[in-house]
């Protein structure tokens, strides 16, 4: 399954009887399948043993539509995340998600299909209002997709609406599915990109940059429009120089007028995180940096070292294309003018700018 | 429970191999006066080995009376065999009715504890007798403290010189044992709150893993050596500036913004009772300036003496120019 190992699937009860589970059940034919959560300890010491192999099918009980858990104090681009999963089978050595559940495995909801209805009927009943949908935040949208099929599932309802797009949110290469339907309107491709150094030091079981590059230039050239997430920005030895190698792939092989945007936002963790990255990745070095706590409790770079990764990468980034659609993940007022010259000053402004461009790429 | 009162001779208690004390870090000077003054007032509680007396409860007791050369004392026998468990029971109750445990204690009693019954039998049973939080990280702290700590730290912790939030920082960190004996070490050196121990650890941890040394060889840097060995200050002084160096080693850029912006604050000579404060950590944009008055006279005359301060509009971010 294009590098994803499932060596256990738990079904709960009540989520057997779903076309979905029976769908992955044949799929996954020859695996382990249990009924419930049959050890407990299992579920104690969570954040050090994830147990990425392990696949969870259960029913989600509440809203699959959630605004992103952005902060007050800080701008917000006012996304929506399609809650389809939590936990990730890949394992960057930064990922909130080790400290954010309290419950190990792959958890996938196998009443998507119920709880799509009801999130189109949101949609649906507020026309004039553009919403911008990712399944990424949670989970990496594509990792499962060989398994659960989700592109099928949802590509075709994204697509036929106007007043939506889907970014499907990705560190993997797997467009097979998404490239084989036939709908290409209102899907937006969209990667996790860093350094060379940390993509391969840090981002375990995510494939290299350049295959990501490589499978973002291939939707492009498929009709997609593509979208790029340049978070977390880490301090690493010669940063500069590291992130302007991406940015030299990136115009090697991508065509920058089909990049509807891209985010930028530097490392942040809650306090808790620490210990987990220090404990599940000893060798990795981001944590090595100048950690502050900021407004909202979360750790963050010292403001000056903020604005300086993010006015080199502004700059770097607009000097390949002038109209990339730059913008900053949970940054103040004052970061975004000082860093790019500009500022939407509020989530509500920068919600307005993400919105044009849907509508410039869109119409 | 079968028992008799009688007198032994005290060289027929075996204090040595205690199994059933989790006595710890106790000083019997207090105990020696008090029997001095007023007797024995608690027999020991004893059961019979073969050649020997094995204590149950009144390990203290027992070597205060050695300590004081008596011969004999009037003890309560258990006649019955009794399993050990129960008599580390009876040890426990004879003890908890009259003071409090200290955490090296209570370490050394869960780990005895844990040698008759489950982990969770322990927590279940036994938790909230010791005042302990009834989780399994608390029982595998504890475990810890017991199996894995060196004397030299047990003694600081049962003292009190160290918190149990450090030797608990410690663990949930995996602190290397060679690197908790040298902040043991330092710690019972130079005067540390309990807070500021947390500090040294994490400040020092952290510049460790950044620069990849041993914690060994910072402590062995000249700057920090020259701190520790500095003949002219005081405990207290060098555990601030060693808290300080630290610091700065950890958060140069910050730490640098905030000797900018003080000296620039100090140059501009604001009139007294008038502070200019920056946010914490210059994270968010808006300083304060506070304003000591005693009437609406003072007041607006120290905000017009402000306005005129030569400089005040340069009062801003300490990383601009
Ligand atoms: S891809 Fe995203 S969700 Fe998955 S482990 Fe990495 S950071 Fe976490």
């Amino acid at each position: 399954m294009e590098g994803i190992k499932i060596k256990r699937i738990i079904v709960e009860p009540e989520a057997y009887s779903y076309p979905f589970t029976q769908r992955i059940l044949k799929k996954l034919q020859g695996i382990q399948v249990c009924n419930k959560i049959e050890n407990n300890s299992d579920i104690d010491y969570v954040p050090y043993d994830p147990k990425k192999d392990v696949l969870h099918l259960l029913i989600y009980k509440g809203d699959f539509l959630k605004p992103c858990p952005g902060t007050k104090e800080y701008i917000c681009c006012k996304y929506q995340i399609l809650n389809i999963a939590t936990n990730c089978p890949l394992d960057c050595s930064y990922c909130i998600l080790q400290a954010y559940f309290n419950h190990p495995y792959l958890r996938v909801f196998v009443n998507i299909e119920e709880g799509l209805k009801e999130v189109l009927k949101i949609i649906d009943s507020k026309k004039d209002e553009i919403f911008r949908v990712g399944t990424g935040e949670f989970t990496d949208s594509l990792a499962l997709d060989p398994i659960t099929e989700w592109s099928d599932i949802l590509i075709p309802h994204f697509s036929s609406r106007k007043n939506v797009i889907l970014e499907l949110k990705t560190k993997t290469a797997n467009i097979k599915r998404v490239l084989s339907l036939p709908y290409r309107e209102r899907i937006i491709m969209s990667w996790s990109l860093n350094s060379p150094f940390i993509c391969s030091h840090e981002e375990h079981r995510a494939v290299s940059l350049r295959k990501r590059i490589e499978a973002a230039a291939i939707c492009q050239r498929e009709g997609f429009v593509t979208g790029f997430h340049f978070d977390p920005l880490i301090i690493h030895k010669n940063w500069k120089e590291e992130y302007l190698k991406t940015i030299e792939l990136m115009d090697k092989y991508l065509d920058p007028s089909k990049i509807i945007w891209i985010s930028l936002g530097s490392f942040r963790y809650m306090p808790e995180l620490k210990n987990i990255i220090i404990k599940r990745h000893k060798k990795s070095i981001v944590l090595n940096g100048e950690f502050i706590k900021g407004i909202d409790g979360k750790m963050r770079y010292f403001k000056p070292i903020r604005i300086e990764l993010y006015s080199y990468m502004y700059e770097n980034l607009s000097k390949w294309y002038n109209d990339l659609g730059l913008y900053l993940c949970m940054e103040s007022d004052d970061v975004w003018s000082e860093s790019f010259g500009w500022s939407p000053k509020d989530s509500n402004g920068l919600k307005r700018f993400l919105d044009n461009r849907v509508v410039k790429f869109y119409g | 429970m079968n028992y008799i009162l009688d007198y032994i001779e005290l060289d027929s208690i075996d204090t040595e191999s205690a199994p059933f004390s989790f006595s710890y870090g106790f000083n019997i000077s207090h105990l020696v006066d008090s029997i001095q003054q007023v007797g024995l007032i608690n027999p020991p509680i004893l059961k019979k080995a073969k050649d020997s007396f094995v204590l149950i409860a009144g390990y203290k007791r027992v070597l205060a009376l050695k300590k004081l050369r008596w011969s004999r004392v009037e003890g309560l026998i258990i006649l019955e065999d009794i399993p050990p468990l129960k008599c580390l029971l009876i040890n426990l109750h004879d003890n908890i009715n009259t003071r409090k445990l200290n955490e090296v204690e209570k370490a050394i009693l869960i780990s005895k504890l844990a040698e008759y019954m489950k982990p969770e039998q322990v927590i279940e049973n036994y938790f909230s007798l010791l005042d302990l939080p009834k989780y399994m990280p608390m029982y595998n702290l504890y475990i810890w403290i017991a199996n894995s700590l060196s004397k030299k730290i047990k003694d600081r912790l049962a003292s009190g010189d160290i918190s149990l939030k450090t030797v608990r920082f410690m663990y949930e960190n995996e602190i290397p044992c060679d690197d908790i004996e040298i902040y043991g070490d330092l710690m019972s050196k130079l005067k540390f709150s309990f807070n500021e121990q947390m500090q040294l650890i994490e400040y020092t941890q952290d510049i460790c893993r950044k620069e990849g040394i041993k914690l060994k060889q910072l402590f062995e840097e000249k700057e920090v050596k020259d701190i520790i060995e500095s003949k002219s200050l005081t405990n207290r002084d060098k555990s601030k500036k060693i808290l300080n160096l630290f610091r700065k080693k950890n958060f140069p850029k910050l730490y640098h913004a905030e000797d900018v912006f003080k000296k620039r604050v100090q140059r501009l000579n604001l009139p007294s009772g008038v502070e200019l404060k920056a946010p914490p950590y210059f994270e968010s944009p808006y300083y304060k300036l506070e304003i000591a008055f005693r009437d609406g006279h003072e007041l607006k005359r120290k905000l017009l003496d402000t306005i005129n301060t030569e400089g005040i509009e340069l009062v801003g971010d300490p990383w601009k120019e």
